[in-house]
């Protein structure tokens, strides 16, 4: 009789031990400790997002030099009118007069207030197509990530790091990130309100 | 190995049954004339057969609904005029001016399947002959020279689908195979090609995935750009992302809005997604009877479509309501469709089987980004490999100040949220 009942004792452990045993061996080690450990040794699995990049002209970013290297995508090729020297061969004072023709009179300036922000602030009088820093230093149009991290410092630090912004191809390497003004206009940075391009259909309250 | 002798047994019992039983009907029934090349009523047997076989039953149900299937041949097979078109039933049609004596179909004697079936036998006997009608059944569809070689292939395909192995005991060899299969499948079903890869999970990755809820503003072109890339059924709304509509001050998803639908972002409220998390101690994982879903190394829980048996049971265990049943067979528009696919991703499935985000394994495992964060508008999202230290993802873990969504339930999320 007792033999009958330890054959059925033990039965019952080797079926239950079957599933919870491996669970409490998983739960032995967090997932940010598994994550160091296995950094120690990691090695770079060799994986590329090169191609997913369709051909974009990828610039280096400079700033940011104690980290690792990443890419911006080149800027001054999607400028429909570049370069801006082409009309702009006389300084400003004397092309605005009442007889030229009126250029980007479709411009308005929703950045910042008035009293802080102009024209100028960013493009620089002498050499319209470079932008000027605060300094005067004189940056291209594929840096203007410098030009926005003078005030968006915070911002600028995510960036750098990949909290803020967007990145193009995939998360292989190399790094290749939306440049500030890809997703925000500068003219006008802010994000307008529009309607979801989708609709949920499943229920919404979560149970 | 045991299926194989299973079927094996019954193909040779039914061949014996078939020799004993059925030699008359076939002779009674097919053409006399030498150059008449008709045989019409074998290939309507065929035809009801592969309809009820292939078509609605699909050929990968239980044991019991293939069974019920054969019963439903036998309510309806009638041999006689009425199930017959009317001119095979009178005169061969072939023109070969044969007798239509010949050709008539003779109500009197049962012939097919009713011939088998309509006689007194113990129980042993009748299940015998039910699963030798089974075999029958694939054995004229493989063998007949009648009918169209395509359902022919598609009935050999099936056949051989419904007996491979889970996907986590196949050799490389048998994936190629069963995918090869698939991409045969998916053509003769829907009429386009895929590509569909079985990608193994690369060394020194672990995917981890971050949400900025300070950034995201419910646009929802995530789930947009989700339903595309994963073949998602409009027409059902199954989708893996939710957007939730938070009021500010609380964070706290019981009152939140995931089916909010005006202009977005709204004064006061924020924006917060779920999608599965990829747990490191999945609780879905472990409740699978079949042990259709696993963590793969990566990180990625996935599901093997054909191997799930539809018991919900990782759906009631998900504590993030993240899996998603099909109630229907997912409507496939050939037009629209992903043709990149992947074996565990978002390849066709089949009604009364359990999906769920895999972290795009189709694109990811490629080494690019989740279909959602390529769509994110605003940069909301981030992902990357959780294991290289100069990845974005960990610079999100080191820098910001995170939270996983129920993080007291010890699932380990592998997708964290945090804010500017």
């Amino acid at each position: 009789m007792n033999r009958k009942l330890i054959l059925c004792m033990s039965m019952i452990m080797v079926l239950c031990s079957g599933c919870h045993d491996n669970q409490q061996n998983s739960h032995s080690e967090t997932l940010l400790n598994k994550v160091s450990h296995a950094t120690k040794s990691y090695v770079d699995p060799s994986l590329t997002s090169e191609h997913y990049l369709h051909g974009v002209k990828k610039i280096q970013v400079e700033g940011y030099e104690n980290q690792s290297t990443f890419f911006v995508e080149e800027r001054t090729q999607k400028i429909t009118q570049f370069p801006c020297m082409r009309c702009h061969n006389q300084p400003l004072k004397k092309m605005k007069n009442k007889n030229s023709q009126r250029a980007h009179w479709n411009m308005k300036l929703k950045h910042a207030d008035s009293s802080v922000m102009s024209c100028t602030t960013c493009h620089d009088q002498k050499q319209l197509d470079k932008l000027t820093l605060l300094t005067g230093k004189q940056v291209s149009f594929n840096h203007s990530y410098q030009q926005c991290a003078q005030c968006h410092f915070q911002q600028a630090k995510d960036w750098g790091g990949g909290a803020h912004g967007k990145r193009l191809g995939g998360w292989a390497k190399p790094r290749v990130v939306m440049s500030c003004t890809a997703c925000h206009n500068p003219h006008e940075p802010g994000f307008h309100k529009r309607w979801p391009s989708i609709i949920s259909k499943v229920p919404g309250e979560i149970k | 190995m045991s299926v194989k002798i299973v079927f094996n047994h019954v193909r040779n019992m039914f061949s014996d049954k078939e020799e004993k039983k059925t030699p008359t009907p076939p002779k009674k029934k097919s053409c006399t004339s030498p150059n008449c090349t008709c045989s019409q009523p074998s290939s309507a047997f065929i035809n009801l057969d592969l309809k009820s076989m292939i078509g609605s039953q699909g050929m990968k149900n239980t044991a019991d609904d293939v069974s019920t299937g054969i019963d439903s041949i036998i309510d309806s097979y009638e041999p006689d005029k009425a199930e017959l078109p009317e001119d095979l039933t009178t005169s061969c049609g072939s023109g070969c001016g044969c007798n239509n004596g010949s050709h008539q179909t003779q109500n009197n004697q049962k012939t097919g399947v009713h011939q088998l079936f309509d006689k007194k036998v113990d129980r042993r006997q009748a299940l015998g002959m039910l699963a030798g009608t089974v075999g029958a059944a694939v054995m004229t569809t493989g063998c007949s020279s009648i009918v169209d070689p395509k359902i022919k292939e598609k009935a050999k395909l099936t056949w051989e689908e419904y007996f491979k192995g889970n996907f986590r005991l196949m050799t490389d060899t048998e994936k190629n195979n069963t995918v090869k299969r698939l991409e045969r499948l998916t053509q003769l079903n829907h009429r386009f090609h895929p590509e569909i890869k079985s990608t193994q999970a690369r060394k020194n990755v672990l995917y981890g995935y971050a949400f900025n809820i300070s950034k995201c503003r419910g646009y929802m072109d995530c789930v947009k750009g989700c339903v595309k890339e994963n073949n998602l059924d409009p027409e059902t709304g199954m989708q893996y992302i939710r957007i939730f509509e938070m009021k500010k001050g609380k964070m706290s998803l019981e009152g939140a809005d995931g089916n909010y639908h005006h202009e977005v972002p709204v004064e006061g409220n924020f924006y917060m997604g779920t999608q599965c998390f990829q747990c490191e101690n999945p609780p879905c994982v472990p409740v699978c009877p079949v042990s259709a879903t696993w963590k793969e190394p990566d990180g990625i829980v996935v599901v093997d479509y054909d191997w799930c048996i539809g018991c919900r049971y990782c759906e009631a265990a998900c504590p993030y309501w993240a899996r998603r049943f099909n109630w229907k067979a997912p409507k496939v528009n050939k037009e629209k469709v992903n043709k990149q696919q992947h074996y565990l991703g978002n390849r066709v499935r089949d009604k009364g089987v359990v999906e769920k985000c895999t972290f795009c394994i189709q694109r990811t495992r490629e080494g690019k980004n989740p279909a959602c964060v390529e769509a994110c508008p605003t940069g909301a999202r981030i992902f990357g490999n959780l294991l290289d230290p100069k990845s974005e993802i960990r610079w999100v873990l080191a820098n910001k100040k995170v939270f996983r969504l129920k993080e007291e339930l010890g699932t380990e999320p592998k997708f964290w949220y945090f804010m500017d």
